[in-house]
C-alpha cells in the first residue's frame, strides 16, 4: 500500500480544548496518511472532531485549543514544529482550505478578486497586478466562473458562485493539499453535486491531494479514494472507499450506512442509531462507542481497542469487528 | 449615485424649509418684540416706538413677515445683529462657523481615532490590565461632569503648568504686533491666518484623496508603500510651508489654543466609541472571513486591521456621524468654558441679549450643517460599505 511517501502523515494527534469545566478531548490519538494526488474523506457526526482535525492541519486553532501530542508531517516537515513566520508561509501555499460556511468566507467589503490577489501577493510576492489578474482569470475559468466577475463584491454572487470563488481562492497558490470542510452544505443538492464533481475533476487534473470533510457519507463516497470514519474524537475505521462500503467492519460505520438511503437503489429500512455521541468533557472509558454499540462486551468498557490493519489497508478500532463478508 | 445625491439635496431643501418655518414660528411666538426695550426708557415717547416698529416691518401681518424673511434667507440676507450693531449677521456667522466646525471636526476625528484604536486593541487582547484599566478610565471620564472637567484641565495645564493658553482663539499680545500687510486689528489678522490654514488643510485632503485613487491599482505592497510615503510627503510639505512662512508662528498660536479643548472633548467622549468598537470588533472576529484571512497566512496585524477592523468600523462610523451635528450645536458648554469664539458661544450671547436676527441666523446654519453632515455621511457610507448602493 505505502510505496510512495505520503504527502500528509498524521500520527497520534491529540488535541484538547480547555474550557472552564475542564479539558474537552476533541481529537484523541488520530493517525492517517494521505498519498500524493489522492483524496481522503472524513465522515462522522457533528462534534466528532472532523473540523478540529482540519484546523489542526493548518494550525488554525482557537486560543483555548492545545495540541497535546502527535505529529503532522506535510511533505516531510512536521508543521507542529514550525515557527509562527514559517507557519504563515506554509498556510495556503502547502495546505489551503475551502470553508464550511462558504457563504460568509469572503470579506464583504473587498472585491472577490482583491481577496485572491491578497493571497497571491503574500505567497507569490513578485507578481505584477496584471499577472495576478491573469492568474485569477484562469482560476475563475477553471472553477466555472466568468473572469469578468473578479471585480464584483461577494454580495453580488449567488451561493454557488461564492462557493466556486472560494474554491478558486483555495487553488490560487497551487497548494499540495486542499481541505474541503463541508464544502457544499449550504447549497441545494443539484449545485452541490455539480460543484463536487468539478472539484474532483480539478483535483485530478492538477494532481493535488484532497481532504473532504462531511457528515454525509454518501457525498464523501463519490469523491474520496479513502474514507475515514470518525467517532467522538477517534478514528473508528479507515479504508478504501469501496471497501468501507462493501465491508464495513466497525459497528458504527455499519450503523452510519444504514442511516442513509442507498444511492444504488437497494431498498433497506433506514435505521437510526439510538443515543448521542458522548460528552467529550467526560469521555467513556475503553471504546468511546461502547454505550451505543449493540456488540459491546466488558472488554469494550475497559480497554481502548487498537487501531489495527485488518489487511489490505483496512484499519479498524474495534474489539468485535463485523465479519468482513457481512451481508 | 449622482441621481441619489440630487434626490437627497431636494429632500434637504424641503427639510430646511420646514425647519426654517418652525424656527420662524417659535421666535415670532415669543411675547413682544425688540422695541419692548424702549418701554423701560422714559425718554422715548410711544410714537418713536411705533415708528421703529413700522420701520422694521414689525407691524405687518405675520405671513408677510414670514415671506419677507424667507426671501431674505434665500438671498443670504440675514439682517443686522442688534448686539453687535451694525455688523451683518452673515458676516458674524461666516467668521465663526469655520472656527466651530474646525474645532469640533478635529475633536470628533481625534476622539474617533483614539476610541477606535483602543476599542480595537481591547477586542484583540481580551482580559488583563489593559482592558480593565482603559475601560475604568474611559467610563469614568465619560460620566464625569464636563464643565468641571474642562475647568480642571484649564486649571492644571493652563494655570498651574502654564503649558497651554487658558482659552480664547488667539493670544492678542502676539497678534497685536504681527505684521500682515493691509490688516490692522487682530481679529481680521486672525481670520486671514485661519482662512489660509483651512485652505492648506483642504488642499492636503484633496491631494490625499487623489493619492488614494491613483494608488488603487497597484499591488498590495507597492500601494501600502506609496500611500504611506505620499501621506508623509503631503503632511511634511504642509507643515514645512507653514514653518517657513512669516505667519507660521501665528498659526502655531491658533493650534496651541485648540489643543486643550480638543483633548478635553476627546477624553470626555472617547469611551463611547471605544466600547462600541470593542463590541462590533468582537462580533466581527467571529466571522468566517476572519478565519479565511488567517488560513491564507496573513499576519495577525493584517487580519486585525484590514479584515476585522475594517468591517467593525462601519457601525462605529455611523455613530460618529450621528453625533457630529450634536457636537457642533452642543458645543455651547465647551465653547463657553474655553471662551472659544464659535457658534455655541454666539448662540448663547445672542439669546441672552435678545439678538433675534443673530439667534435665527445661528440656528438656521446649525440646521443647514446638520443636514449637510447627514448627506456627507450617506455618501461616505456608500464608499465604506460596497453593499450599500443608492
Amino acid at each position: 500500500m505505502a510505496e510512495a511517501t505520503p504527502i500528509l502523515s498524521v500520527q497520534d494527534l491529540v488535541m484538547h480544548y480547555t474550557t472552564r469545566k475542564g479539558d474537552v478531548s476533541a481529537v484523541d490519538g488520530v493517525s492517517f496518511d494521505l498519498e500524493n494526488g489522492k483524496s481522503l474523506g472524513l465522515v462522522g457526526e457533528s462534534g466528532c472532531g472532523k473540523t478540529s482535525i482540519a484546523f489542526s492541519l493548518m494550525k488554525l486553532l482557537p486560543d483555548n485549543a492545545k495540541i497535546k501530542g502527535g505529529s503532522i508531517y506535510v511533505g516531510g516537515t512536521d508543521i507542529l514544529q514550525l515557527s509562527h513566520d514559517e507557519l504563515l508561509k506554509f498556510r495556503w501555499q502547502r495546505i489551503a482550505m475551502v470553508f464550511q460556511a462558504a457563504m460568509n468566507a469572503l470579506n464583504p467589503v473587498y472585491t472577490v478578486g482583491d481577496q485572491i490577489i491578497e493571497a497571491l501577493d503574500l505567497h507569490w510576492g513578485d507578481l505584477s497586478r496584471e499577472q495576478s489578474r491573469e492568474r485569477i482569470g484562469q482560476l475563475f475559468e477553471m472553477v466555472g466562473l466568468d473572469p469578468k466577475l473578479m471585480d464584483r463584491y461577494p454580495h453580488e454572487f449567488s451561493g454557488g458562485m461564492r462557493q466556486r470563488a472560494v474554491i478558486a481562492m483555495a487553488l490560487s497558490c497551487n497548494p499540495d493539499i486542499i481541505i474541503a470542510d463541508e464544502p457544499t452544505t449550504a447549497l441545494d443538492v443539484i449545485v452541490q453535486d455539480r460543484i463536487l464533481r468539478e472539484l474532483k475533476k480539478i483535483q485530478e487534473k492538477l494532481g493535488m491531494s484532497m481532504i473532504y470533510i462531511s457528515h454525509d457519507i454518501a457525498v464523501i463516497a463519490e469523491v474520496s479514494d479513502r474514507i475515514g470514519v470518525m467517532y467522538a474524537g477517534r478514528m473508528a475505521e479507515l479504508a478504501d472507499g469501496v471497501d468501507i462500503f462493501e465491508h464495513p467492519l466497525h459497528p458504527y460505520t455499519y450503523a452510519l450506512m444504514r442511516a442513509f438511503p442507498s444511492i444504488k437503489g437497494e431498498k433497506h429500512e433506514l435505521v437510526t442509531l439510538p443515543g448521542e455521541p458522548p460528552d467529550l468533557l467526560f469521555p467513556p472509558p475503553g471504546c468511546r462507542f461502547h454505550p451505543r454499540c449493540p456488540r459491546a462486551t466488558d472488554v469494550c468498557k475497559q480497554e481502548q481497542p487498537p487501531f489495527a490493519d485488518n489487511g489490505r489497508g483496512h484499519f479498524v478500532a474495534c474489539w468485535h469487528p463485523m465479519e468482513a463478508n457481512h451481508e | 449615485m449622482g441621481k441619489y445625491i440630487l434626490k437627497r439635496v431636494g429632500q434637504i431643501l424641503v427639510t430646511l424649509l420646514i425647519f426654517q418655518t418652525l424656527l420662524f414660528v417659535i421666535l415670532t411666538a415669543l411675547p413682544g418684540d425688540v422695541t419692548n426695550r424702549m418701554l423701560t426708557n422714559p425718554d422715548i415717547p410711544p410714537e418713536v416706538r411705533e415708528r421703529t416698529r413700522q420701520a422694521l416691518g414689525l407691524d405687518d401681518p405675520v405671513l408677510i413677515q414670514y415671506g419677507r424673511w424667507l426671501g431674505n434667507f434665500l438671498t443670504g440676507n440675514l439682517g443686522v445683529s442688534y448686539s453687535e450693531y451694525p455688523k451683518p449677521v452673515i458676516d458674524i456667522l461666516l467668521e465663526r462657523i469655520p472656527r466651530t466646525v474646525v474645532l469640533f471636526l478635529t475633536a470628533s476625528i481625534v476622539q474617533f481615532v483614539v476610541g477606535f484604536t483602543t476599542g480595537r486593541a481591547l477586542a484583540w487582547r481580551r482580559g488583563g490590565f489593559f482592558e480593565y484599566g482603559s475601560t475604568v478610565v474611559g467610563v469614568t471620564l465619560y460620566t464625569v461632569f464636563t464643565p468641571w472637567f474642562g475647568l480642571m484641565m484649564i486649571f492644571i495645564f493652563g494655570a498651574r503648568l502654564r503649558w497651554l493658553p487658558l482659552g480664547k482663539f488667539l493670544d492678542p499680545v502676539i497678534w497685536r504686533n504681527a505684521e500682515i500687510t493691509g490688516l490692522a486689528d487682530s481679529a481680521s489678522k486672525g481670520n486671514y491666518v485661519f482662512t489660509r490654514m483651512l485652505l492648506t488643510a483642504s488642499i492636503a485632503v484633496v491631494l490625499w484623496l487623489l493619492l488614494t485613487i491613483f494608488t488603487r491599482n497597484m499591488s498590495t505592497r507597492r500601494r501600502n508603500r506609496a500611500r504611506l510615503g505620499g501621506t508623509f510627503l503631503i503632511l511634511a510639505t504642509a507643515v514645512g510651508i507653514w514653518a517657513a512662512s512669516e505667519i507660521g508662528y501665528l498659526a502655531w498660536d491658533i493650534v496651541k489654543h485648540m489643543i486643550l479643548p480638543v483633548v478635553t472633548i476627546t477624553l470626555v467622549g472617547f469611551a463611547g466609541t471605544m466600547l462600541l468598537t470593542r463590541q462590533t470588533m468582537l462580533e466581527t472576529l467571529r466571522e468566517d472571513y476572519i478565519q479565511t484571512a488567517r488560513a491564507k497566512g496573513l499576519p495577525e496585524k493584517v487580519v486585525r486591521d484590514k479584515h476585522a477592523a475594517r468591517n467593525a468600523m462601519l457601525p462605529v462610523f455611523t455613530g460618529l456621524i450621528i453625533n457630529l451635528p450634536g457636537a457642533i450645536s452642543g458645543g455651547i458648554i465647551t465653547e463657553t468654558i474655553f471662551s472659544w469664539p464659535g457658534m455655541g458661544i454666539t448662540l448663547l450671547n445672542a439669546t441672552t441679549s435678545e439678538d433675534i436676527p443673530l439667534v435665527m441666523g445661528t440656528l438656521s446654519f446649525i440646521g443647514l450643517l446638520t443636514l449637510t453632515a447627514h448627506l456627507v455621511a450617506d455618501v461616505t457610507y456608500a464608499f465604506l460599505d460596497p453593499r450599500i448602493r443608492y
